[in-house]
């Protein structure tokens, strides 16, 4: 490859590179200030062949007038810069030099190189910058690449669980919804490429319906997040970002395969990314998912009808120029999940005599046949996104979305009648539509301010056939924000608020039928810093107020409930929640540690949850026990921890922890249903790379989750004990030419061990799953 | 933003991919509720003398609270029991017991009787491998005496063998019996 051809390919990889970069940033021509020169260039030199980091690597900005060299794990960084393009040249000794234009606006930039030995490999440099920007001043962890990579294959709610503050809720093994912090359900809020996910997330046992393939990159988002996202967000918020779309031409894409033992599932998933020569300002991509599972074992059963088929599949058209972006986004999700057959149980006494009997009173054997009782979700996900940036005054964004969600339950009785058996009716059919309209204006920094402001709103209809368990409403949305940043030397500070109004028009057929609406508004609010004294310490605190309305569900439930055998009673008089959230992050990096510390401390006013009430409800196949929904104060304290030391060269001891304290703040006590202390702790060994293998590591860890301290009489059972488990992970990449190839091996609970944990709703009848033996095969194919 | 606007543009541009939409229709989702219990006590051996036993609760589960129909019973008589099923949400009402009698290898109602209360019931009935069903059934009073008579159906495909924990529970009704 001629030096002219690569430097044309590095020039226009950099301008595109430059274009994704600058959805969160702008461009325009300023004459900059002193108060603008607080900015840092920084990032990592690697080699392409060896993988490893280049130290003694010379950068320098236009042309030498701003010079670094890399140190010894390959960093650098540059303070002090102003506004504006900047030039950057990256060269070693024995290497081509790379060139790659950047802009700073009012953000620091990262950007990596990765240098190449031989004339015939091209350089590479990337520029990375988060689409959907939130607000600085919060806790943030993302998961991506290696981390990503060893949870291909598992649920949404599974992937997250590797960070500290981040656990689940589980009905069985294939229902697990993600927990922020002792919160999940109605008061996280998770943002499927950018969109607000919404599908009767307000059930326990409902797990978001997304296919984690569909992202190249997790973040979770602690604390209070209603001025970005509007109500509901009081826990956090999950990004679930797909990587950005492909605008140099060619063809790239990946093939997923996992494998794993207990359930013997397969998951298949591949993804396309093309962009055609005579269209050189398109990108496409498609992508789907097959995932097929059949029933659990515990240490010492099956678990009856726990199977799993799910069907996923995604396309993406964008379109790209100097100044305007857009792309269309079509998401489909479908999944059968199987409930456990001996989870569905009905009236006092079966619980009672379920709950006594040592394993379930159901056996099986292994059968990938999924039967009754069942659920079904089915989510489409359009969108439609469109950036435009305007010359001098900054960058406006406007997404259209509409999602459909389906739900349907069957529960363990078919009917009697022959007709009516055929036609196999689910008990219980949700039919959710929801449209949404964001529109949000960056603008240029104004004296010393950048920030953003933005209008949104959302129309809602949810509707039912079959029994009743909530009823149909339509609910209207609007919400306008702002948020600012001003950035010191050292510090940064950052406020926001938003004003936001909801209507909820509900027709409510039983006892008796009628109409009611509820009008809610409400202002979110939050304050942050950040202070830098230097590269290794980044100390931040956020402080928010945040609202949730009480759901539908919690006002007007009233039905039975079967996966958690109790009929839910709604209360219309409920107020709304009003949380205030404050959450202070640590962080230490250098070569011999690197902790990050979260403290928080969250009250929420009125929350909102369900208390058992007497008599039970009396129905004809006997009595069920009874919850009606009702609202206390509550606060909930904690610290998350995860640390990483070196101990050696390639070993290095991890250390995560999430402890988490509840009180209710009226009658005394903790609050049910929240995640008790967990430690994870373990050992990785990091091998050398060499010329094929890459990214070699093996690790070992211990799971040790503590008996919730929860005094519940009115829990069913005491909450199980505590347990330790025994996980193992072991992956490398291999490389052959411009493809790469990722193995992982997981063990998860290696020494079979029997265990009930407090978040999984079927602890009542069954022992958690044994030895899970799982296989997750990459192959990347180019870029 | 109105979905007049949004819905047809954007679900054009979908329907490469299958915009999923209400169908079938929504609103279709006939459902059984077993709704309604009624046992009927008659005298034998003349037949002149009926006593019913009644769980009703025709708006289904939750709603209105279900209304129960306690007897009272002669001492000292023999009584042919008859079980009845019904749909009463359903105009015409729905008869469930035929249907529950053609699966009859799957189904058997168990009768639960309080250690004070003086009943003797016996099956009338059989399946066909020789296990009983329960739909009608003997019932012979002693002394004057009262408790809990607790009538149970139990659904229990593959696993049926007279045993009243096995399957799982369609019908549970307790009724106070009173001999006098």
């Amino acid at each position: 490859m001629s030096r002219l051809y690569s430097r044309t390919m590095l020039y226009l990889f950099g301008a595109m590179c430059l274009l994704i970069a600058a959805n969160a940033e702008f461009v325009w021509a300023q004459s900059a200030t002193d108060s603008d020169c607080i900015y840092h260039i920084f990032g990592t030199i690697s080699d392409i062949d060896t993988k490893k980091a280049l130290p003694f690597a010379h950068i320098h900005l236009n042309d030498g007038q701003y010079i670094a060299i890399s140190d010894s794990l390959g960093n650098y960084s540059i303070a002090n810069l102003c506004i504006g393009t900047y030039v950057a040249v990256c060269s070693h000794l024995g290497c081509e030099p790379i060139e790659q234009v950047v802009t700073l606006s009012n953000n620091d930039i990262q950007l990596n190189f990765i240098l190449p030995h031989h004339q015939y490999e091209l350089a590479v440099a990337t520029v990375k910058s988060s689409k959907y920007k939130v607000l600085a001043t919060q806790s943030e962890t993302t998961l991506s690449n290696q981390e990503l990579l060893g949870k291909r294959g598992e649920s949404l709610g599974e992937a997250l669980q590797q960070i500290s503050g981040v656990s689940t809720l589980q009905s069985g093994s294939n229902v697990i919804k993600p927990v922020i912090n002792g919160l999940h359900s109605q008061r996280i809020v998770i943002l499927n490429n950018g969109v607000r996910q919404e599908g009767q997330q307000w059930g326990q046992d409902h797990a978001p319906e997304i296919d984690p393939f569909v992202a190249d990159k997790l973040t979770v988002i602690k604390g209070a997040n209603g001025v970005r996202y509007g109500a509901d967000a009081i826990a956090g918020i999950i990004l679930v970002e797909p990587k950005p779309l492909r605008y140099e031409k060619g063809i790239g894409g990946e093939l997923n395969l996992a494998t794993f033992s207990n359930g013997r599932t397969g998951v298949l998933s591949g993804r396309i990314d093309a962009n055609f020569g005579f269209l050189p300002r398109f990108a496409w991509r498609l992508q789907g998912t097959l995932k097929r599972g059949g029933n659990v074992h515990t240490p010492d059963y099956y678990l009856k009808n726990t199977g799993i088929s799910e069907y996923n599949f995604s396309y993406i058209g964008g379109y790209k120029n100097e100044t305007y972006s857009s792309d269309i986004f079509y998401s489909q999700y479908n999944a059968d999940i199987g409930i456990f057959a001996g989870s569905h149980i009905g009236n006092l006494s079966d619980l009672q005599t379920a709950i006594n009997s040592p394993s379930p009173l159901v056996t099986a054997d292994f059968s990938y046949a999924i039967s009754r009782p069942r659920q079904r979700a089915e989510h489409e996900l359009l969108k439609w996104s469109n950036r435009l940036k305007i010359n001098n005054i900054g960058s406006v964004s406007l997404d259209l979305a509409r999602q459909f969600n389906r739900r349907q339950e069957y529960d363990a009785r078919r009917p009697y009648n022959d007709s009516l058996a055929q036609l196999d009716p689910p008990q219980l059919n949700f039919i959710l539509k929801t449209y949404t309209a964001d529109f949000t204006f960056e603008h240029r920094p104004i004296k010393k301010w950048a920030g953003s402001v933005g209008v949104s709103g959302m129309l809602q209809q949810n509707t039912y056939s079959g029994i009743y368990f909530i009823p149909k409403y339509e609910a209207y949305n609007g919400g306008i924000w702002a948020i600012e940043r001003h950035k010191w030397q050292h510090y940064e500070v950052e406020l926001g608020i938003r004003y936001d109004v909801r209507q909820l028009n509900v027709s409510q057929p039983n006892p008796t039928h009628v109409a009611h609406s509820f009008l809610w508004h409400n202002i979110s609010a939050s304050i942050g810093g950040v202070y830098r004294p230097n590269d290794r310490w980044r100390v931040s605190f956020n402080s928010g107020i945040a609202w949730r309305p009480p759901h539908v569900s919690e006002l007007f439930s009233n039905g039975v409930h079967h996966g958690a055998a109790s009929f839910e009673i709604g209360n219309p008089s409920l107020q709304t929640e009003r949380a205030y959230n404050t959450i202070a992050a640590i962080q230490y990096r250098n070569k011999q540690l690197t902790a990050d510390l979260n403290l928080f401390a969250n009250l929420i006013d009125n929350y909102i949850y369900v208390q058992p009430t007497l008599p039970p409800t009396l129905t004809i196949r006997g009595a069920f026990p009874t919850f009606l929904y009702t609202q206390t104060n509550a606060l909930l304290i904690g610290i998350d921890w995860s640390v990483v030391i070196p101990l050696s060269q390639h070993l290095s001891w991890l250390s995560k922890a999430s402890l988490l304290q509840t009180n209710d703040l009226t009658i005394g006590g903790g609050i049910p249903l929240m995640p008790p202390v967990r430690f994870d702790s373990g050992l990785q060994y990091q091998f050398k790379n060499n010329k094929s293998l890459t990214e070699s590591y093996a690790k070992i860890t211990v799971l040790h989750v503590l008996k919730s301290a929860i005094n519940d009489t009115l829990d069913y059972a005491p909450p199980p004990n505590a347990y330790l488990l025994l996980n193992a992970n072991a992956g490398t990449t291999l490389h052959i030419g411009k493809q790469a190839i990722t193995l992982t091996l997981a063990v998860q609970n290696l020494l079979n061990t029997s265990y009930r944990d407090y978040m999984n709703r079927q602890r009542y009848f069954a022992d958690e799953i044994g030895r899970n033996i799982s296989i997750k095969i990459n192959y990347l194919l180019l870029q | 933003m109105k979905k007049i606007l949004l819905y047809p543009c954007l679900c054009i541009i979908a329907t490469i991919g299958g915009c999923k939409s209400d169908e079938p229709c929504e609103c279709d989702n006939p459902q059984e509720l077993i709704t309604t219990l009624k046992l009927t006590l008659t005298e034998q051996p003349t037949s002149s003398d009926v006593r019913v036993f009644t769980f009703s609760d025709p708006d289904g589960d939750g709603g209105n609270a279900p209304t129960i129909t306690n007897a009272t019973l002669k001492p000292n008589t023999t009584y042919i029991g008859t079980i009845s099923v019904l749909d009463e949400s359903k105009t015409p009402i729905d008869d469930i017991t035929l249907e529950i009698e053609e699966e009859k290898n799957d189904h058997q109602f168990f009768y639960t009787v309080a250690p004070a209360l003086n009943i003797n019931i016996d099956y009338n009935d059989i399946d066909d491998n020789g296990l009983p069903i329960g739909i009608n059934t003997s019932i012979a009073t002693g002394t004057a005496s009262n408790g809990i008579l607790t009538v149970t159906l139990k659904h229990q495909p593959g696993i049926k063998n007279n045993n009243i924990s096995a399957g799982e529970t369609d019908i549970k009704v307790d009724f106070t019996a009173t001999i006098q």
